[in-house]
């Protein structure tokens, strides 16, 4: 089925109940409460081990190799999925193994053991219960924390009523109930227990397993053999490593300080004694590569090996959140999903990396600082030139030069976009879904009716709006550089390209560098001559900052990112103080502020609510999500971007009309054109709210 | 968590501040051992863990016995041997002929057991974790099979948080030890998110502390 109807299959599905997200925000709001125990400083170190880890891979498997020795287990290292199979296989052939209880393993997923045994009749029971609920129905995991997170009670019971053959009814605490039991049956029945790993301790040989059901530790009680299976990049240096990332883990993942069982398990443990079997645990420790160290070698994507699979990625990721796993993922899902598919089942595997329309949310929520929109969008590229890249990005690529002929003529360009029948035929050609309203054409672009303003009584500002302000909301930006200007600024808007985030949205890296490599060069001669940048636009501002100097790599590059603000980043930075002296207050205005997305991934704080309130607003805030249009991505015909697009700002816009304001604000141009679309309430940027105290 | 230089530097600084200054009433605390114990019911209690304060032996055996009475299985007593646990084991036995206590080489059947009794070795009270350690399964399996596990440990076996025993968790695990840390009743949120309490592990988890000198 295509990546298109299987959107549509999955919204349409999940409409309204949305569960991936309801599951998620639960985890969130959890989250909320205790993630702040965490400081930057832990968070650096734990980076700082991770990038250890995986410098000095080779030889912690040495160490490891050494440890393991000692203590009469087996290390065994797999070059790939199907050699790791072989080798459990084996192992079962050899011991007569029947019956396999295996607790939750991301790495068993990835390498797809269960088929293997079981086609040599080798029964497996899943013990977690997500992963036993998915097995029972058939299908992969949707979540790599919540197999079963797309699923609602009532699907579930359905499933055990069918696998038992009795009502079960769809009450969680009477399944748990059920399962229970014949959990317990199976434990004391198996010959061998399959664990994955947290992290293995190269210094002692401990593996590590985390669980909050416990079911890793039942297994490993009565199993007489004990294969563990975990990707090489699991491999710590020493038990101090594990206990930093112990204080990060499950308060990122679940919202608990600890997990309910972490066990710092020796393969030395015998197993529970049955008949003549006392003291003849045999444990094996199989490690797999599988594309993994190839990625170590692999600059642009390497970091993605720090990955401590804790899902704070996919708890924040809008698509994923909307269709799920098995849409938005092969066995890897989600944000993360993308490069470890890439990495363990190849480059042809990640098309659903179209799903990810680079908000930059699951940067900003990685504790590991793992950027993964920027390595996102390199596996877009690699798909792209090595399969193809769809044929619709292919023609969205050149947005700049579509809009800036339609401006020619704005009085044409406008009739056809307000026509039915242009519009089904820019729909087809073009790809734009002709649902999406499109913004008016001005009669004059910014170009046209602003050349510069002000004295540089307190600096010089380089005004960085962007092409949809530069030719839809010229008066923002005209508004933007007389506040600038009263400030004591003079302001110039240089002729620059647009930021050039759709080319990076859709992989095109090598056109986003060349527009980088320009708009770096310009804007560093002015910088040299004094001046600093200001972008109107978060998403220009988050290519200066975060995507340009990581395309060029360049000084030049990162000399523009030092000197590049957010334009209400610059207000603050000039003082609140001086910012009400100058505007009038708004008082009584009450409003529901959006945080656009690339407006926290640059800072975390949220500076328009500062705003607004300095000149006396009312603010209702909450910190959702980002708004699901996305530049074009939203526009895209059909379930490609639009439905799923819609699916995301409609959730919002839902969240935001309960929270009491009258308008919705927000300074991004387009999320501002997504709410227009989805919401009955007014829509405004801060701009629009304000007026200068000298004017009247 | 991506945030831009000089928002990092603000923070930075601020973070060490607190933490400088966490850390060290922290420390003070600790050593005191009042705070910990607080923190520790504390969290145990958010944990969904009941909790006693006992002051001698004679209270934990009261307590005990208001817990075991209806209990028609055999009782498991497993984990660090201590002054304590011997003591306990003593008085049960008196009258329960009940009582199994559990080594490394036991074997006796834990599938029916409805309640076990653990010594841990240390507890951490900023997560309200108890740490076993064991090295073998029915020592394991005395702890995570029985629908009811309690936990009893010293007072100053509480440590305040995971960072403060990575030397105890070496010595265990180079001793051939393994270590196990239990941080409330076995739980799931795999269905619709919703927390269940028992699909593996304890449904009911008891912890009591004993108040007054390790011993
Ligand atoms: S950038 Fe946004 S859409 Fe893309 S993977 Fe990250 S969270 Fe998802
Ligand atoms: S990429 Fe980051 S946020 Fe996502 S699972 Fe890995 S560590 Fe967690």
């Amino acid at each position: 089925m295509s990546l298109e109807k299987q959107v549509l299959e999955k919204l349409s599905l999940f409409k309204d109940n949305w569960p991936m997200l309801k599951n998620n925000l639960r985890i969130r709001e959890r989250k909320d409460k205790i993630i702040s125990e965490i400081s930057l400083e832990l968070l650096k170190e734990v980076r700082k081990i991770k990038e250890e880890s995986i410098e000095n891979l080779e030889q912690n498997i040495e160490r490891l190799r050494r440890a393991l020795e000692e203590r009469g287990a087996e290390l065994k290292i797999a070059r790939d999925g199907l050699e790791a199979s072989k080798m459990v296989l084996e192992v079962c052939k050899q011991y007569g193994v029947k019956l396999v209880v295996k607790s939750k393993s991301l790495t068993t997923e990835e390498i797809e053991l269960n088929k293997v045994l079981e086609s040599e009749n080798i029964k497996v029971i899943e013990t977690d219960l997500g992963e036993r609920i998915v097995q029972l129905a058939g299908q992969k995991p949707s979540h790599i924390l919540g197999p079963a997170f797309h699923m609602t009670r009532k699907e579930v019971a359905e499933i055990f009523t069918e696998y038992y053959g009795r009502p079960i009814p769809p009450d969680p605490q009477q399944i748990v109930l059920e399962v229970r039991r014949e959990f317990r049956e199976n434990y004391q029945k198996a010959g061998m227990a399959i664990t994955g790993a947290n992290f293995i301790i190269a210094d002692n040989g401990a593996m590590v397993l985390v669980t909050n059901e416990g079911n890793d530790r039942l297994a490993l009680a009565f199993a007489p053999i004990h294969v563990v299976i975990a990707g090489v990049e699991k491999i710590l240096s020493s038990t101090r490593d594990v206990l930093k990332i112990l204080k990060i883990l499950p308060r990122n993942a679940t919202g608990q300080r600890l997990s309910t069982y972490v066990s710092f398990h020796l393969p030395t443990m015998t197993s529970y004694p049955r008949e003549a079997r006392l003291n003849a645990r045999k444990t094996i420790y199989i490690l797999i590569d599988n594309g993994r160290m190839k990625a170590r070698q692999d600059e642009e994507i390497k970091e993605i090996l720090y990955c401590i699979r804790c899902a704070s990625c996919l708890q924040v990721c809008p698509p994923y959140n909307m269709v799920g796993g098995h849409v938005f993922g092969y066995i890897y899902s989600g944000p993360m999903g993308i490069p470890w598919t890439m990495i363990t089942h190849g480059l042809e595997k990640t098309y659903f990396s179209q799903l990810c329309n680079t908000c930059g949310l699951c940067r900003e929520a990685c504790p590991l600082d793992i950027n993964l929109p920027y390595i996102n969008s390199i596996v877009k590229e690699r798909y792209g030139k090595r399969f193809g890249y769809p044929a619709l990005n292919k023609i969205l690529k050149r947005y700049e030069s579509l809009i800036t002929l339609a401006s020619r003529t704005p009085k044409l360009s406008n009739k056809l976009l307000n026509s039915n029948s242009a519009r089904k035929i820019i729909e087809k050609f073009i790809g734009i879904d002709s649902r999406r309203p499109l913004p008016r054409f001005l009669e004059k672009n910014l170009g046209e009716i602003f050349t510069e303003l002000g004295s540089p009584e307190k600096g010089n500002v380089i005004l960085f709006t962007d092409s949809l302000i530069y030719y839809m909301y010229p008066d923002w930006a005209v508004k933007a550089a007389k506040i600038l200007s009263s400030l004591g600024y003079r302001v110039i808007i240089p002729s620059l390209k647009s930021c050039g985030m759709p080319l990076i949205q859709y992989g095109f890296m090598d056109d986003a560098r060349r527009i980088a490599e320009y708009n770096v060069e310009c804007l560093y001669n002015l910088i040299k001559q004094g001046y600093v940048v200001v972008s109107l636009e978060p998403t220009a501002q988050e290519c200066l900052t975060n995507y340009y100097p990581k395309l060029l790599e360049t000084e030049k590059a990162r000399t523009v990112a030092e000197n590049s603000y957010g334009y209400f980043e610059f207000l603050k930075k000039i003082g609140w103080r001086d910012v009400r002296r100058i505007l009038k207050s708004i008082e009584g205005v009450h409003v529901t502020y959006h945080l656009p997305c690339h407006s926290r991934a640059r800072d975390g704080s949220i500076v328009v609510k500062e705003f607004l309130e300095a000149l006396g607003a009312k603010v209702y805030f909450k910190r959702l999500g980002c708004c699901g249009l996305a530049g074009t991505w939203g526009m895209k015909k059909n379930g490609h971007g639009y439905d799923i697009s819609i699916e995301i700002g409609r959730y919002l816009v839902g969240e935001y009309e309960k929270l009491g304001g009258e308008f919705i604000v927000t300074e991004c141009s387009i999320c501002l054109q997504q709410f227009q679309h989805v919401s009955t309430l007014p829509i405004r940027h801060p701009l629009q709210l304000v007026q200068l105290a000298s004017i009247e | 968590m991506r945030v831009n230089n000089l928002f990092v530097e603000k923070l930075n600084l601020l973070d060490t501040i607190r933490n400088c200054f966490t850390k060290w009433t922290d420390r003070v605390d600790s050593c005191m051992g009042f705070d910990n114990l607080k923190l520790f019911m504390n969290r145990l209690e958010d944990l969904g863990v009941k909790t006693y304060l006992c002051h001698s032996i004679e209270d934990l055996l009261q307590q005990i016995n208001s817990l075991i009475k209806g209990v028609k299985t055999q009782i498991l007593i497993t984990g660090s041997e201590t002054e304590h646990k011997k003591q306990l084991i003593e008085k049960l036995k008196k009258d329960n002929q009940n009582i199994r206590v559990i080594s490394a080489d036991s074997t006796t059947p834990v599938y029916d057991v409805e309640l076990s009794i653990g010594f841990p070795e240390l507890a951490l009270a900023n997560t309200g974790t108890v740490i076993y350690r064991a090295s073998s399964g029915i020592e394991e399996a005395s702890i995570y099979f029985p629908e009811i596990h309690i936990s009893i440990i010293s007072k100053n076996k509480i440590l305040y948080d995971i960072d403060d025993i990575e030397n105890y968790i070496d010595n265990f695990l180079r001793k051939g030890e393994s270590l196990y840390f239990v941080t409330g009743p076995s739980s799931t949120a795999d269905i619709e998110g919703e927390i269940v309490r028992g699909v593996h592990g304890p449904r009911t988890f008891y912890v009591f502390i004993m108040d007054g000198e390790s011993k």
